[in-house]
């Protein structure tokens, strides 16, 4: 078998099995949807009521009867991705909107602060590993204790803290996001630049903290190799070993874990997002997912799914070039 | 140039917590023949002198070490001890028994070769050759492709490529076969008479010839050993060759 070929067929097997992974997903996401007590109807009732307005049992049940919800949970699947595949991701009940715009909406900020953590994570990281094997023993304590610091405080205290930081000092106006609504243009240019780095530094750290550990543990078993003794001693210089030898099998470890940071990122993304009113897919899958609006959560957690799935088959790429020339390039 | 007829080892200590595992006071290492055979029993420290005389000591030991070239007493080096410890020499190299982290894995035989080259000094393929691995620096070649003899022989020639006087070389013919040890043997001997190169080699098996200088080793002391005498056995401690 050529291989081109053989390539072919990895790549249909990768297809096949994302295309699983994702039906198990969103059937899973079906069934933790429908177990809560109550339903969306129940909830529309209770909003109703607030206001002074009384649903009587015939109308609700005349409702329920619209929106199907007195069909069984395997329907709305079923009916669902059958949508899904000629695009149509269905209507949310609360927004009373095609799930897509709502999504679409949204998504944008989305994928500025998962790529800009992502990058956030991955470029500082490797600056605290460099500062590791170009740092004295003070800067090197130092670096550990904030490390093992930063990873044992959760995402969402920090957030907390930067809430309260924020605006007791009016530094930021954190109910800005709303701009972000506006068109696009200078304005929307100042705003964003001035909030996108709160979710992006909340979301980042413990990810960073821990893989600069990762990419430190990699470095030291690198350095601990004879080739880079040997070049140190004949005068070799740190940067060019940095460069040459010791980055790549350095990052390596980290790299093949993007798939999984795309999802710890994601899985923090809801909490840390209703803590900071940031108007992302986050906040909207809190708020779809409590009301019961089945298909605006089934919409989100797709989307997250695709990511998770493309954060993977990136790693794959570029752990295919980082061992490109290598042994372990050479036989995957 | 005029080659340096000895290494004087004023003063070395290593230690592993309280534990020494070297201990040598105004130790001579006579390198007046073109190669010096450090023959001593595993265990006895060998490669732990060749590290430390050529600026290297690792990670969790300590002590110090003071080390000068020649008979104008020339410092290579005196320094304390802590940590890890990378001391970049003008004079030594090392050459490190065979291992497969050599080389690395990330980037071909040729552009580590030149990494190291001197601009002055041999290019890898005239050292190579006469060792039958001048083929193996062609560019797409990785150390994960050749063997344990061809990775000491292309240990040695980025060794000689790289400058330096004398040539610390750990067991560099213990993966070869008698027909390559020989040839090892006379490329030393040819560096010698073309760039005025001194080696020092340790070496469980007895190496023989009119300019060879034999030694041998113990924690405290390196002593000569006659020709016909063979090595003596000397009180090692149990520690890493």
């Amino acid at each position: 078998m050529d291989k081109v070929s053989s390539r072919l067929i990895s790549g249909v097997r990768g297809f096949a099995s994302a295309l699983l992974a994702l039906l198990i997903i969103m059937a899973i996401t079906f069934l933790v949807v429908a177990l809560p007590p109550g339903d969306f109807v129940d909830g529309y009732i209770s909003k109703r009521a607030q206001g002074g307005f009384v649903v009587t049992k015939d109308e609700a049940d005349a409702l329920r009867a619209q929106l199907g919800l007195d069909q069984p949970q395997a329907v709305h699947f079923l009916r669902w991705m059958g949508g899904v595949l000629t695009g149509d991701f269905g209507y949310s009940w609360e927004f009373r909107r095609p799930v897509l715009d709502v999504i679409l909406e949204r998504a944008p900020i989305t994928f500025a602060i998962l790529g800009l953590t992502a990058v956030a994570v991955y470029a500082l990281s490797i600056a605290v590993a460099v500062a590791y094997l170009f740092a004295g023993p003070l800067v090197t304590r130092l670096l550990d204790a904030f490390a093992l610091t930063g990873l044992s405080v959760p995402n969402f205290i920090i957030a907390l803290c930067l809430v309260y930081l924020l605006s007791s000092s009016g530094w930021v106006d954190l109910s800005r996001w709303s701009m972000l609504s506006q068109q696009v243009g200078l304005s929307w240019w100042s705003t964003f630049l001035s909030l996108i780095w709160i979710p992006v530094l909340t979301l980042s750290w413990s990810s960073l903290m821990l893989h600069s550990r990762t990419i430190r543990a990699a470095a030291a078993v690198e350095t601990a190799k004879d080739y880079y003794i040997s070049l140190r001693l004949i005068g070799v210089g740190r940067l060019t070993l940095l460069r040459g030898y010791v980055l790549r099998p350095m990052l390596i470890p980290t790299v093949s874990t993007l798939g999984w940071d795309v999802a710890a990122i994601l899985s923090a993304t809801p909490v840390v997002s209703a803590i900071l009113g940031t108007p992302d897919l986050g906040s909207l899958l809190v708020t779809s997912a409590s009301s019961g609006d089945l298909y605006l959560t089934a919409g989100i957690v797709l989307v997250f799914a695709m990511l998770v799935l493309a954060g993977t088959q990136v790693s794959r790429i570029l752990l295919r070039v980082l061992t490109r020339g290598s042994v372990t390039g050479a036989s995957g | 140039m005029i080659s340096p007829s000895e290494i004087t080892v004023r003063r070395l200590r290593l230690r592993a917590g309280h534990r020494t595992l070297l201990a040598l006071d105004d130790a001579r290492l006579p390198i007046e023949k073109p190669l010096l055979v450090i023959h001593a029993p595993s265990g006895t420290g060998k490669s732990l002198l060749f590290r430390a005389l050529c600026g290297y000591v690792p990670r969790g030991l300590a002590g110090e070490v003071d080390v000068a070239l020649g008979s104008n007493d020339e410092a290579v080096y005196a320094s304390a001890l802590h940590r890890e410890t990378f001391h970049v020499s003008r004079n030594f190299r090392y050459v490190a028994q065979s291992s497969a982290n050599t080389f690395s894995p990330f980037r071909s035989l040729r552009r580590q070769m030149l990494d190291v080259r001197r601009t002055d000094g041999p290019r890898p393929e005239e050292i190579a050759g006469p060792l039958g691995v001048a083929r193996l620096l062609a560019d797409d070649v990785y150390s994960y492709e050749i063997s344990t003899g061809q990775t000491q022989r292309l240990a040695f020639v980025r060794a000689v490529c790289s400058g330096g006087r004398v040539l610390f070389c750990d067991e560099i013919t213990s993966g070869l076969d008698p027909d390559n040890e020989a040839r090892m043997l006379d490329a030393c001997r040819q560096a010698v008479a073309d760039l005025g190169l001194r080696f020092v080699i340790s070496s469980h098996r007895p190496v023989e010839g009119v300019d060879v200088e034999v030694c041998t080793l113990s924690p405290t002391t390196i002593v000569p050993i006659a020709k016909d005498a063979g090595p003596r056995p000397v009180a090692g401690q149990e520690i890493g060759s």
